[in-house]
């Protein structure tokens, strides 16, 4: 079967689609096509906007192989530029720093505000003149990437043209505006990285659902069941579970994390998880939320980024600890069927495998808008 | 050996010495005494257009004051 009739195949109904093909898993030239399409044509989760919480705060971060740096400006606010200098395409930031001033390239040292524009080129026009006509320091400010914060993640469209996202993720943002308001990173024990040896996707198919709880997670399973669940999906934008017996986590002295104000009832026992396409996997409950970006290299490997947030600073530090420690091994289960299943996609007659059209609604959601946006891009391209 | 010979050697080997140290709050400053030590207004410039440089990277409080000098001169704008 052709590509393009194979991904047809994808985006039929939940009951007769066959999931995506070996080569969206194995192969670097298609994970190429997506990583153009679907990773820089979109909004990706970048960072936490807690990894810079003062102002002048800068970490240069490669994604996908493209240089960038995120920085708190003297305004207070987040930005994020390609980290090359305008001149020779130096790379200005080299490690995590704290920017006192200027933004100095350390070859020719020509300096940009933490706002991006180019303020002084030192012996531009000769020794002791940082003036020459040629050089018009207002058309070479930084290259902002269009990013944007919300739910505590730095948002990025490198493409710079899909829609505003605030217009993209309106549905979602309206459905979590209860979470909409400062959360508080749980700091240095809230932050973990798990290295996974698989596609980026699997990890999102997996996060999708809840039919594998009872056999990867039992112990999460002995108190939120499987029918406790129920299905999000929103076409093209972001797919997940939710549950309907939300426990809060107690200390030894029945301690719990406070909860966020003035929540919806609702929330006294649900919680939801959603993969917000393509790689951001958030999860919210009354009194904490949690952060995952994915950030692929290359076709087999994921690095998982994840963060805890709370509803207030200065949380207990014993439980916040508890808490990492329990989704921690929450995601640690989840790697060997994650692996499992990139193994299998290097079986040569493996179809994509059929769907349960009851439990795998979200995954074929996700699977749907792969195939969908990788056949909009072929065709742009031919 | 005069006396402006002198300061200037004093003046490099701290420059040089404040450059291994990646200490530029120092090497601004010394730029700038580097400037105000000559008359010549070319060497004066360049040593200006150093010491207004690293000011502007660490924020130093006489960054306005090099930018001035060399503004004067119309060599920054």
């Amino acid at each position: 079967m052709e590509k393009t009739a194979r991904l047809n195949q994808v985006c039929l109904s939940v009951d007769e689609a066959n999931g995506l093909p070996n080569e969206h898993y194995t192969c670097p030239s298609v994970f190429k096509e997506e990583k153009d399409i679907l990773l820089f044509g979109k909004w990706s989760g970048l960072a936490v906007s807690a990894q810079i919480p003062n102002i002048g705060d800068a970490v240069p971060i490669s994604f996908q192989g493209t240089p960038l740096f995120i920085i708190r400006t003297k305004k207070n606010k987040v930005k994020v530029f390609q980290n090359t200098c305008r001149h020779r395409g130096m790379i200005l930031i080299d490690r995590v720093k704290s920017i006192e001033g200027a933004i100095r390239c350390p070859y020719h040292s020509w300096c940009y505000s933490t706002e991006g524009s180019l303020i002084s080129t030192p012996h531009v026009g000769g020794p002791g003149r940082n003036l020459h006509d040629a050089i018009d320091r207002s058309e070479l400010g930084l290259t902002e990437i269009r990013s944007h914060v919300w739910m505590g993640v730095i948002w990025i469209n490198l493409s710079g043209d899909a829609p505003k996202f605030e217009d993209n993720m309106k549905e979602l943002i309206d459905r979590w505006s209860d979470f909409d308001r400062p959360l508080f990173h749980g700091g240095k024990e809230s932050s973990f990285t798990i290295e996974v040896a698989a596609n980026w996707k699997l990890a999102v198919e997996n996060y999708c659902e809840s039919y594998h709880l009872p056999w990867v997670h039992p112990g999460l399973n002995s108190y939120s069941k499987l029918e406790d669940h129920y299905h999000i999906e929103h076409k093209n934008k972001f797919s997940g579970q939710g549950t309907r017996v939300y426990q809060q986590l107690k200390d030894g002295n029945g301690n719990v994390f406070p909860d966020f104000a003035d929540l919806n009832a609702k929330w006294d026992t649900a919680a939801e998880y959603i993969a917000v396409y393509p790689n951001v996997l958030l999860g919210v409950h009354r009194d904490h939320a949690f952060v995952i970006i994915l950030i692929p290299d290359g076709p087999e490997k994921t690095y998982e980024h994840i963060h805890l947030f709370y509803s207030k600073e200065n949380t207990p530090e014993q439980l916040r600890l508890q808490n990492m420690k329990q989704w921690k091994l929450v995601f640690e289960e989840d790697v060997p069927v994650v692996e499992g299943m990139q193994r299998g996609r290097h079986a040569v007659n493996f179809d994509g495998g059929r769907f349960s059209p009851a439990m795998d609604n979200p995954t074929h959601c996700f699977h749907y808008w792969v195939a969908n946006e990788v056949q909009n891009g072929r065709k742009q391209q031919n | 050996m005069d006396a402006s010979n002198k300061t200037k050697i004093y003046l490099e080997k701290k420059i040089l010495t404040a450059h291994q140290n990646n200490d530029g709050v120092k090497l601004a400053e010394l730029y700038a005494k580097a400037a105000y030590t000559t008359s010549n207004i070319n060497k004066a410039c360049f040593f200006m257009v150093n010491a207004y440089t690293l000011a502007l990277e660490c924020n130093h409080p006489d960054t306005l004051s090099f930018f001035q000098f060399l503004q004067k001169y119309d060599r920054e704008k």
